[in-house]
């Protein structure tokens, strides 16, 4: 039977960790689902919650990447894939 | 261990928590250099604050996995670009002290032009691409203010001197 459903784990870094005081996450999506569907998702499950949405309607300064390669929320995602979402980078 | 990996590998990367430890980079460098007589060394440390603003410490973390892969790819494009007969890049993380070493970026060519230019285009895509990230640590008053620092835009206006030659 084929599964209609996917598993993706979600990392966030730096500042947006501090903020949503959360580093790793699993999150279920339907099948054929794309990274702005789990920034939705992610945003539903935490409702009216400010630090959430500030850190998801940063679109200059949101960064994303899929299996630790920078990617744009219309990506398509997999079963098992892991999104990690960042601020820009500061080091050196 | 590792110095037998440099006698057959001409680049050298880590990214490590432990505090820098320069003279051994450096010798990693000139040592054994051959015809590669002319080496570029940089080293960024956390600044010592000026006295209005008082930093004490600074924060370091980074994207395990993703950053060792993007410092690679930005050696090989250096790599590609000029001929180098040694590359050491090592970064720190966690917590640090004013005055400690953040970063160590070392090149070695035959020609000091070539030299100068890698290790100054190795250190402007980590500045821009790699997966670090700084929080600052003031005491103000006698309060601790955590502060995550900006990325700036002439980090990225820097890149285009190297894009235009591409």
């Amino acid at each position: 039977m084929k599964n209609d459903k996917i598993t993706v784990s979600v990392l966030f870094f730096a500042s947006y960790k501090q903020l949503l005081g959360v580093s790793e996450l699993n999150v279920e999506l339907e099948n054929g689902a794309i990274i702005a569907d789990l920034c939705r998702k992610l945003l539903e499950n935490a409702k009216n919650n400010e630090k959430w949405q500030q850190v998801f309607a940063s679109e200059t300064s949101l960064k994303i990447a899929c299996n630790q390669t920078l990617c744009d929320p219309d990506k398509g995602l997999q079963q098992g894939d892991q999104v990690a979402f960042f601020p820009p980078v500061t080091g050196g | 261990m590792k110095q037998t990996e440099i006698h057959l590998n001409p680049v050298y990367l880590a990214i490590t928590d432990k505090a820098l430890d320069l003279a051994h980079f450096n010798r990693m460098v000139q040592q054994q250099q051959g015809e590669y007589g002319a080496s570029v060394i940089f080293t960024g440390s956390v600044r010592v604050s000026s006295a209005e603003k008082h930093l004490v410490a600074m924060s370091l973390e980074h994207y395990p996995g993703m950053t060792e892969t993007l410092l690679q790819q930005i050696i090989d494009k250096a790599v590609k670009r000029w001929q180098l007969g040694r590359v050491v890049v090592v970064h720190r993380v966690g917590y640090l002290k004013p005055g400690e070493p953040i970063v160590f970026v070392a090149t070695a060519a035959l020609h000091r032009r070539e030299a100068f230019e890698a290790a100054e285009y190795i250190m402007d895509y980590l500045k821009t691409d790699a997966t670090f990230w700084k929080q600052e640590h003031y005491r103000i008053n006698g309060v601790t203010k955590d502060v995550w620092v900006e990325a700036k835009q002439s980090d990225q206006q820097r890149l285009k001197r190297w894009q235009q030659k591409d």
